[in-house]
């Protein structure tokens, strides 16, 4: 009891936004109302950005809560209210069973993974270190070593872009719609 | 509906006092955050098998990727500090998941204009 009261005093922010993350995520995953289930996946976000924060990883920390947070959240909550705003689910047989199972398979991971975190040997590391010029390295080693992956990616999101557009237009000659 | 609710509380609360109880008593930080990334791809699990919704579908994968990215990050800050690759990684992470996300709503609103629904059991023409 007294070592549990220590690890929590020696680093109070991490069980702080930790929390935070973990509950608004199961938040996301078991409330009924899909747009509310949308608002508290920035939270969700936000608390992971938290993390990297205390990872001492601030620009990755401040492209999660420009790419996450704000960009990808938008887009889903668009589609929410493009497709499913305050529509019920009609009730189907076998509901209980379905989510029974899930929650077997859900915490039958978090066992395994857990038994191996715990059965393995990962060093002792005190703090994380922090690097002194954390967006200036990134920002070399993408234009130099990473460079194929960064245009590839750009490649990639254009693609992607033009596709959703292409996708999503409306069908001249479709029935419905 | 009650059972329902019964079986959602189980799985909270298995969780979140799991995870509690097994953060406070590891005693390396770098553990922490793994066990973090843990409990968030498995609560990323359950809501990718037992969502109906096609849009909290996608949801829980975002929760997915968010958790390898913790992962992904810490490593990179406890061992690799000097050359962050890890942190560059979960940038290209960030990216394809930005590019999967406009796709999959671009074929979600293509089929809701077709079926006129995002049940997951409606989506069912690929079923033999």
């Amino acid at each position: 009891m007294n070592s549990a009261l220590s690890s929590i005093i020696s680093d109070p922010l991490f069980f702080l936004i930790s929390a935070v993350a973990v509950i608004a995520a199961l938040g996301v995953v078991l409330e009924t109302n899909v747009v509310r289930a949308g608002f508290l996946l920035v939270m969700c976000f936000g608390g992971v950005a938290g993390i990297y924060f205390l990872l001492k990883a601030p620009f990755v920390a401040a492209s999660q809560i420009l790419i996450y947070a704000v960009g990808i959240t938008l887009i889903i909550v668009f589609g929410l209210m493009l497709t499913s705003f305050k529509q019920e689910m009609p009730k189907m047989k076998g509901e209980l069973g379905k989510s029974i199972l899930s929650t077997v398979i859900s915490l039958g991971t978090f066992y395994v993974l857990s038994f191996a975190l715990l059965g393995g040997k990962w060093g002792v590391f005190d703090a994380p270190v922090i690097c002194p010029k954390n967006t200036e390295i990134i920002g070399i080693s993408m234009l130099s070593s990473y460079v194929l992956p960064f245009e590839l990616i750009s490649v990639l999101l254009l693609v992607a872009l033009i596709g959703a557009i292409v996708i999503a237009k409306k069908d001249k000659f479709s029935q419905k719609g | 509906m009650n059972k329902n609710v019964i079986s959602k509380l189980f799985l909270s609360l298995a969780i979140v006092v799991c995870f509690l109880l097994m953060a406070v008593s590891l005693q390396s930080n770098l553990e922490r955050y793994m066990l973090l990334s843990i409990a968030l791809f498995s609560i990323g699990i359950y809501g990718l098998t037992a969502s109906r919704n096609v849009i909290r579908v996608l949801m829980s994968i975002e929760i997915l990727l968010n958790a390898v990215n913790i992962n992904l990050i810490a490593f990179s800050s406890f061992i690799d500090p000097l050359e962050v690759k890890g942190q560059i990684f979960a940038i290209f992470v960030m990216a394809v998941a930005a590019a999967e996300a406009a796709i999959a709503l671009a074929l979600i609103i293509a089929i809701y204009r077709n079926l006129s629904s995002v049940d997951m059991e409606d989506y069912a023409a690929l079923k033999w």
